[in-house]
C-alpha cells in the first residue's frame, strides 16, 4: 500500500500538468460554487465531455477539483449574503450571516476555509485508509436505514432551531410537501394542479434559492446602508483574521463534524447538506456556549463546513470500492472513469493501483491547496458586505433568477423562487424558522422512496424500522431530539 | 391571567396556528383531489396524507399555546403597520409582475426595470443616483453574457 500511495505522490508532484489540472479545477470549483444557484455539480456536468479526451488521471483531477472547490465556495455567499451557494452549505447560513452582520465576516469566512480544508484532509486519509471497512458499513444500510436516517437528520432541525418545536416541525413537513410535488417513484403526479411544468417537481437548487436568497432580499426591504455597516459597530472596528486561538478554540466543533461528515459520506445518497446539519446540532449540543449558535457562533460555521467538506472524500468509498456512488457528483465522476475503462468496484484497489492511488492522494492535495485559493478568493469576496445593500439587492436578484433559470432552461422557475420567496418571507414573519423546510426539500425524496420501499417490503408493517438496529438507534435519537428542548426546558427551571 | 383578554389573543403562535390549520385543510382536500389512489395499503397519497396530519396536529397545539401561554409574541396592528404591510405586499408584487414579464421581454430589459424599482424602494431618485442605476444595469448586462458566453446558457432574451 506504501509503495502505490508514494507511486501516486510521485504521479502527481512530477507532471506539472497534473498539478495544472488540478489548480484549475479548484479555481473554477471555488467561483462556481460561490454563485447562487450554480453548483459544482453544474460546474462538473459542464466539464465532465471535456476530460474524456484527456488523460483518466488529470480529467478526474480537474473533476475533483470542481468538486472540493465547489464544495467550499458554497460557503462563501452563505457568510455574506444569507445565501448557501450549494445545498450543502445550508447548514453554514445558520451562523455565517449572523457573524457576517455582527461584522466578523472575516473570521467567519476565515473558520469556513479552516474547516473546510481540515476536514477535507480528514477525508481524503479516510479514503485512503479506511476505504473497505467504511464501505462495509455502508452496506449495511437498507431502505428503513435510510429512512430513520432522513427523520433524525430533520428531527434534531427540528427540534433545535427556532422557538418552538411545533414550528421547526411544521417547516420541515412543508419542505417534505415542497419534494412530493410532481410525479412520484408510482408515476402519479401529486399538487400539480394540472399544469405540465410541475410534473418535474421543484428542483432543490430553485427551492433553496428563493427560501434563502430570494426571502433576503425581501426582508431587507428597508435596510439602509451596507451589511457590515448594519453590524455592531465596536465589532467592525475590531474586524481581523481568524487567529490560531479562536479556531483551536473550536475543535471540538471540528473533530464533530470531521466524525460526522466521514461517516455521512460514506453511506450512500446522503451527501454535504445533511452532515453539516446533524454536525452543526451536535456541535451546539456539546459546545460551552450552545447559546451563540444561529447568532454568529465561530463553532457553529466549523462544524457545517467540515461535516460537508468531510464527506467529500468518503464519498467518493463507495463509488470506488462499490460501484455505488455517494451523492450525484460522484455519480458523474463515476461516469468519467469508465469513459476511461476503468471500472468501479471491489476490484479496483488490485487491478488499477496506480490510476487509483494517484487520484486518492491528487484528492489530497487539492484540499491543502484549497487553503491558499479560498484565501485568494476571500479577499475578492469579502469586499461585497462593503457595498450598499440597495446596490447589491437588484445584483442578488439578478444572480439568482439567471442561476434558477439555468437549472433547467426554464421561465417557471423563476416563478418558483419568487413565490417560494414569499412564502419564506410570511414563514420568518410568523417566526418559523426556515432551515427545517430546506432539510425536508433536500430529503423528501429518500424519505418518501425509502419508506414505501421498507414498508412494501414488511408488506405494510412498520415494525421494520424498529427490528432493525441501525434503524432503531436512529428513531430512538429522533425521539431524543424531538424531546431534548422539554427537556432542556425542564432542566434550567429547576 | 391575561392570556384570556381578547386584546392579546392575536399573537405569533395563535396566527401561525390558525393560518397551518387552514392550510392543513386546504391540503388534504389536494391529497383528495390532485393525487389518484393507486395501489396498496402505501400508495402516492401516503406521505402527503402523514404529512397533512402533522401540520393540522402542530397548529391545533399553537392555536392552545396562543391562548394559554403569556411568552407568545403579540402582533400589533395598528395605522403604521397597516401602511407597511401595504408597501411591503406592493414590493412582493412587483416581483411576481417582474416574473411575468420575464418572458415578454427578455432578462434584460425586465430586470432593469425591476432593479429600478428596487432601487427605488431604497430612496435612489434616477436624476441623482443616476451612476447607480447605470452600475446595476451594466451588472446585469455582465450576469446576462456571463452565462450566454463562460456557461453557454442563454438567459431569455428579446433582441440578442
Amino acid at each position: 500500500m506504501l509503495e502505490n500511495i508514494a507511486g501516486g505522490l510521485a504521479n502527481i508532484l512530477t507532471s506539472p500538468m497534473n498539478i495544472l489540472y488540478l489548480m484549475v479545477g479548484l479555481a473554477v470549483g471555488i467561483i462556481v460554487g460561490a454563485i447562487p444557484g450554480l453548483t459544482g455539480m453544474l460546474a462538473i456536468t459542464i466539464c465532465l465531455p471535456m476530460t474524456f479526451g484527456m488523460e483518466p488521471i488529470g480529467g478526474m483531477l480537474v473533476l475533483l477539483g470542481i468538486y472540493v472547490g465547489g464544495s467550499y465556495g458554497g460557503s462563501i455567499p452563505a457568510v455574506l449574503i444569507n445565501t448557501p451557494g450549494a445545498p450543502a452549505a445550508a447548514a453554514t447560513v445558520l451562523d455565517g450571516y449572523p457573524a457576517a452582520r455582527r461584522g466578523y465576516a472575516k473570521k467567519a469566512l476565515h473558520m469556513a476555509l479552516y474547516a473546510s480544508c481540515l476536514g477535507g484532509i480528514v477525508s481524503a486519509v479516510l479514503l485512503l485508509f479506511l476505504s473497505p471497512q467504511l464501505a462495509k458499513v455502508a452496506l449495511r444500510f437498507g431502505a428503513a436505514e435510510y429512512f430513520s436516517l432522513s427523520l433524525f437528520g430533520i428531527s434534531i432541525i427540528s427540534s433545535l432551531n427556532g422557538k418552538s418545536l411545533c414550528k421547526g416541525i411544521i417547516s420541515g413537513a412543508l419542505g417534505v410537501l415542497v419534494g412530493c410535488i410532481g410525479i412520484d417513484n408510482m408515476g402519479v403526479a401529486r399538487f400539480t394542479f394540472g399544469m405540465t411544468r410541475m410534473m418535474g417537481g421543484i428542483s432543490t437548487v430553485v427551492a433553496l434559492i428563493g427560501l434563502f436568497a430570494v426571502a433576503e432580499v425581501f426582508l431587507n426591504r428597508k435596510m439602509q446602508g451596507s451589511v457590515s455597516q448594519n453590524a455592531d459597530r465596536r465589532s467592525l472596528k475590531e474586524e481581523k483574521g481568524l487567529s490560531a486561538r479562536e479556531f483551536a478554540a473550536s475543535w471540538r466543533a471540528l473533530v464533530c463534524g470531521c466524525v460526522t461528515g466521514g461517516i455521512v459520506g460514506a453511506a450512500p445518497g446522503t451527501g454535504g447538506g445533511i452532515a453539516a446539519f446533524i454536525s452543526y446540532f451536535n456541535a451546539k449540543r456539546l459546545s460551552k456556549h450552545p447559546e451563540e449558535f444561529g447568532n454568529g457562533s465561530l463553532e457553529g460555521i466549523a462544524a457545517a463546513e467540515s461535516a460537508n467538506n468531510g464527506t467529500t472524500g468518503t464519498a467518493l468509498i463507495p463509488m470506488l470500492t462499490l460501484g455505488i456512488p455517494g451523492d450525484a457528483s460522484t455519480a458523474i465522476m463515476m461516469s468519467a472513469l469508465t469513459v476511461h475503462n476503468i471500472n468501479p468496484g471491489p476490484n479496483l484497489f488490485t487491478n488499477q493501483a496506480p490510476v487509483v492511488y494517484t487520484i486518492i492522494i491528487g484528492f489530497l492535495i487539492i484540499n491543502i491547496l484549497l487553503l491558499f485559493f479560498g484565501r485568494a478568493a476571500i479577499g475578492c469576496f469579502e469586499k461585497i458586505t462593503r457595498i450598499s445593500y440597495s446596490l447589491l439587492a437588484p445584483v442578488i436578484i439578478g444572480l439568482c433568477v439567471a442561476g434558477a433559470f439555468a437549472a433547467n432552461n426554464s421561465v417557471f422557475n423563476v416563478y418558483v423562487v419568487i413565490a417560494i420567496g414569499i412564502v419564506a418571507f410570511g414563514m420568518e414573519k410568523l417566526e418559523i424558522p426556515r432551515a427545517p423546510m430546506l432539510l425536508g426539500i433536500v430529503l423528501s425524496g429518500t424519505i418518501e422512496k425509502n419508506f414505501v420501499r421498507a414498508m412494501t417490503i414488511s408488506g405494510g408493517s412498520p415494525a421494520i424500522f424498529f427490528t432493525r438496529p441501525i434503524s432503531l438507534a436512529f428513531l430512538v435519537l429522533s425521539v431524543v431530539s424531538f424531546l431534548f428542548p422539554i427537556i432542556r426546558s425542564a432542566v434550567s427551571k429547576k | 391571567m391575561g392570556s384570556h383578554d381578547p386584546k392579546k389573543l392575536l399573537n405569533k403562535d395563535f396566527l401561525c396556528g390558525v393560518i397551518m390549520l387552514l392550510f392543513s385543510g386546504f391540503l388534504y382536500w389536494a391529497v383528495q383531489t390532485q393525487i389518484a389512489s393507486k395501489g396498496g395499503a402505501v400508495n402516492s397519497r401516503t406521505v402527503p396524507s402523514l404529512l397533512c396530519a402533522i401540520i393540522a396536529l402542530c397548529s391545533v397545539i399553537l392555536i392552545a399555546v396562543g391562548i394559554f401561554s403569556s411568552k407568545s409574541t403579540p402582533v400589533v396592528i395598528n395605522r403604521q403597520s397597516l401602511a407597511d404591510a401595504g408597501k411591503t405586499a406592493a414590493y412582493l408584487l412587483m416581483f411576481v409582475v417582474y416574473a411575468a414579464l420575464l418572458e415578454k421581454l427578455g432578462y434584460i430589459v425586465s430586470t432593469a426595470l425591476l432593479a429600478a424599482g428596487i432601487l427605488a424602494n431604497y430612496k435612489l431618485r434616477p436624476k441623482k443616483d443616476w451612476r447607480v442605476y447605470l452600475l446595476v444595469v451594466g451588472l446585469i448586462v455582465g450576469i446576462f453574457f456571463s452565462f450566454r458566453i463562460l456557461l453557454d446558457i442563454d438567459l431569455p432574451s428579446l433582441l440578442l
